[in-house]
Order: C-alpha cells, then structure tokens, then sequence
C-alpha cells in the first residue's frame, strides 16, 4: 500500500502542467548544467524583420528576443503557433549548427508527434544555407504539417538569430 | 377493354405525382440553394479562414445572447488603458492575443509599459508595441501579485514571499525591502471606453463558422430549426424517390412506345 502510494505521488510530482514537457527555466538550467549566464536581449532591428519575416512566415510579434550565451552557444526559448496555438521550444545553437531542439510545451490538439526525438533529433547539426534555410532535409510526419512547419521555422530563426549575437564571432 | 379502362387511372397517377414532384422541387430548392451554399463554405474552413473571422452584425449576435461582462477592470499607464474584459486582455480597445485573464496591473516605467497578467509579464512600448513577453525563464519572480513602482520609477512585483524589483531593462530581478511602492490600482473604465469594449468584446464572440454551421444544421433557429431542417432531408428523400420513379415511368413507357411503333411497321411491311 505504501509503495502504491509512493508511487502515485511520485507519478503525480513528476507530470508536467498540461501540454508542458518542461518548463522554460528548467530547460536551460539542463542545457548550462545548473549554471546558466545572465540572460543577453537581442533587439530585431530594421535590417533583421525582412529576413526574420520571412522565415515565420509574417512580422516578428516582438521588438527584443531574450537568449543565453556562453562563448559560441546560445539557447532560446522561442514560440510558434501551429495551427491555433503557440508551441513553446527551447533551441540550442553551437558554432552555427542545431545542438538541441525540445518541444517544451505543446497547445495543439494535433500534431504533437513532433514533440518526439525521433523528430527532433533530425535538427541536430542543421545549419543555414545562404538563403536562411535548412542546409538538411526533414521528414515530414504525416497529420502534423503544420506542427512540422513550426519547428522547421523556429530551427531556421534560432539559427538566423544566433548569427546574429555576438556569439556567432567566437571561436572555439 | 380492360386496358383502356385501366390506362387514364395510371396516367392520371402519373400526372398527379408529377405535380406533387414539381411541388416539392419546389419547397426544396430554398433548403438546396442554401445548404449547398453554407456546405461549400464550410467545406473550406481553412481557405476562408471561417474560424478566425468574427460577425459584427448587432441583431446576430443579440440573436445569440452574444454580452460583454458587466465588470471591467482597467489600469492605465500613460496615456493608455489596459482592460481585462472577461478573459480577454485589451489594449485600449485592441485586444491582446496570447494573453488571458486574470490582469495582474499594468505600469509604465523607464519608458516601456508592463502589462501583469497570471506567469507573464508583457513589455509593451507607450504606443502599443509588443517588446518582449517574460516569464519565469527570464528571472520574472513565480507568483507575481500586483505590479508597482518604487520613487525611482522601477518596476516592482509583489509575490507571496515578498517583493522584487527590476532593473531598467527588466533584465535582472532582486528582491527588495523597499516600502514606498505605488501599486498599480484597478478602476472602472471611462464610459466612452466601456461602450467600445463592449462592442470589441461582442465583435469576437461569435465566428462565422459557427454561424455557417447553424445554418446548415438548422440550430439558428433552436431546436424548431432542426426539426426543419429533418423535414427538408425527408423531402429532399422524396424528391429523389418520386423522380426516380417518375423517370423509370417514362423510360418503361418510352420503351413500349418505340416496340409498338416497331410492330406497326412491321405489319404495314
């Protein structure tokens, strides 16, 4: 009985808030193990809304972007709507290519597949092309396009963004 | 003789279920012309984008019971007014999307204007300009109460477990013993305000594919529509039966014509 009860309390602990698989502070004390730097803003000037336009798709809905930097990385936490919701992701970007992608909170009621790493995985060591896309393929999943699309917009901003910090000019 | 006598009976049988076809052609193209019509647009949600457009049309939405609350709570900051109207958060009277009720205050300080809402803040320029939405990954304390500002004109939140204080680019938080605060204080909006929230919050109450959707079922006029929308169906059913009956007539009775003709030619041969 009271293994029972510790586990359900355990199971109960552990769950995440509806749709979050984990929370933005938590996902980038994971990615800086425990000790992340201070958070750095990048402000989206003129020269950058045409090309950050049209990666999304439509206008950045935000004047400043918060990140977290150390030497040539970066982390952000950046959000999409896929069909009708945003989907909350944290991206690491090291010397120009993916390190990580994480669905950190999913509000659809479809699509949620990409939430996987069988999906997400396919990002690591992506890097921009000259055109701001993809410099590799990602398979698409069947009933989540546009949950796909979303991710494949925010690899490509984090990317474009990363480039544009101060952290990109490191070397390692 | 038989036949004789039986033919006028079948053609004038003929002749009343053809009327009642046409009559009842008739009675359906309003039902036809309209849920095709409603159909096809509801068949393309997402070109015209049905879900995410709003009617305006007054008598719609009074047909609907489509009222904005009674209660509005309005902070202002400068020479805006940031209104939670239900669960929606409006900035003058634009709504805020991705925002939802409770509206935990709103200042303006160094310039931006922070909008408080439950496990966000939202810094806005004065003219309404999204900058940047915070949460507790960017260092925003958990639990935020009120929003407030210090002689300074820093900006302060008060949590359960005391107060913190930002600095000027809302970058860094720590906490504060500080006691002269002004916190953010609630009032009703101004009447002329009110009246235009009112029709903002109403204008978003009901989309066009829910309107699409009672019309094509009938709802739009309550459960009476249903059921006429029912009786509609069952003669859209007769319709279809008595023409393909009507037809299998003329085709059966086409068929004998041509063998009869074709008799007659060959005795006349």
């Amino acid at each position: 009985m009271a293994l029972v009860l510790w586990l359900l309390l355990t199971v109960a602990a552990n769950t995440p808030a509806e749709g979050v698989d984990q929370e933005p502070g938590a996902f980038i004390n994971e990615v800086f193990a425990g000790n992340p730097p201070a958070p750095e803003v990048l402000w989206i000037t003129r020269s950058m809304r045409e090309p950050i336009t049209e990666i999304l798709g439509h206008n950045p809905d935000a004047l400043r972007v918060r990140y977290w930097g150390e030497k040539h990385r970066t982390a952000w936490i950046l959000e999409e709507i896929g069909k009708e919701r945003p989907i909350t992701v944290g991206l690491v970007v090291e010397n120009g290519h993916m390190e990580t992608v994480k669905v950190l909170a999913f509000r659809e009621s479809r699509g949620w597949e990409v939430r996987y790493p069988f999906f997400t995985d396919q990002f690591k060591g992506t890097r921009l092309t000259g055109e701001n896309e993809l410099d590799q393929s990602i398979d698409g999943i069947a009933g989540a396009t546009l949950s796909v699309r979303a991710l494949k917009k925010l690899a490509r901003l984090a990317l474009y963004l990363h480039n544009q910090t101060p952290m990109t000019n490191d070397s390692p | 003789m038989t036949r004789h006598k039986r033919k006028p009976a079948r053609a004038k049988l003929l002749r009343s279920l053809f009327l009642w076809h046409r009559h009842i052609g008739l009675a359906s193209a309003l039902f036809v012309i309209l849920l095709a019509l409603t159909g096809l647009l509801l068949n393309h949600t997402d070109d015209f984008s049905l879900d995410s457009r709003h009617v305006q049309y007054g008598f719609l939405l009074d047909w609907y019971g489509v009222k904005a609350p009674e209660t509005m709570l309005a902070y202002t900051a400068g020479s805006s007014t940031v209104t939670e109207v239900g669960t929606q958060i409006y900035w003058n009277t634009t709504p805020i999307p991705q925002v939802s009720a409770p509206l935990l205050g709103t200042v303006e300080t160094h310039g931006l204007v922070i909008i408080g809402v439950e496990g966000q803040l939202l810094l806005f320029t004065p003219d309404g300009k999204l900058i940047e939405r915070l949460d507790n990954s960017a260092g925003v304390p958990a639990g935020v109460q009120a929003l407030g500002r210090n002689a300074a004109g820093d900006l302060l939140v008060k949590t359960a477990h005391g107060n913190y204080q930002a600095d000027s680019g809302i970058l860094k938080w720590h906490e504060t013993a500080d006691n002269e605060i002004n916190w953010a204080v609630a009032a009703s909006p101004p009447p002329a305000l009110r009246a235009a929230l009112q029709q903002a919050y109403r204008g978003t109450g009901l989309t066009l594919e829910r309107l699409l959707l009672d019309i094509h079922s009938g709802r739009i006029l309550g459960s009476r529509g249903v059921y006429l929308v029912d009786a509609a169906a069952l003669l859209f059913l007769l319709l279809a039966s008595s023409g393909l009956w009507l037809w299998g007539r003329h085709h059966a009775n086409a068929r004998e014509h041509r063998r009869m003709r074709a008799a007659a030619t060959t005795r006349l041969k």
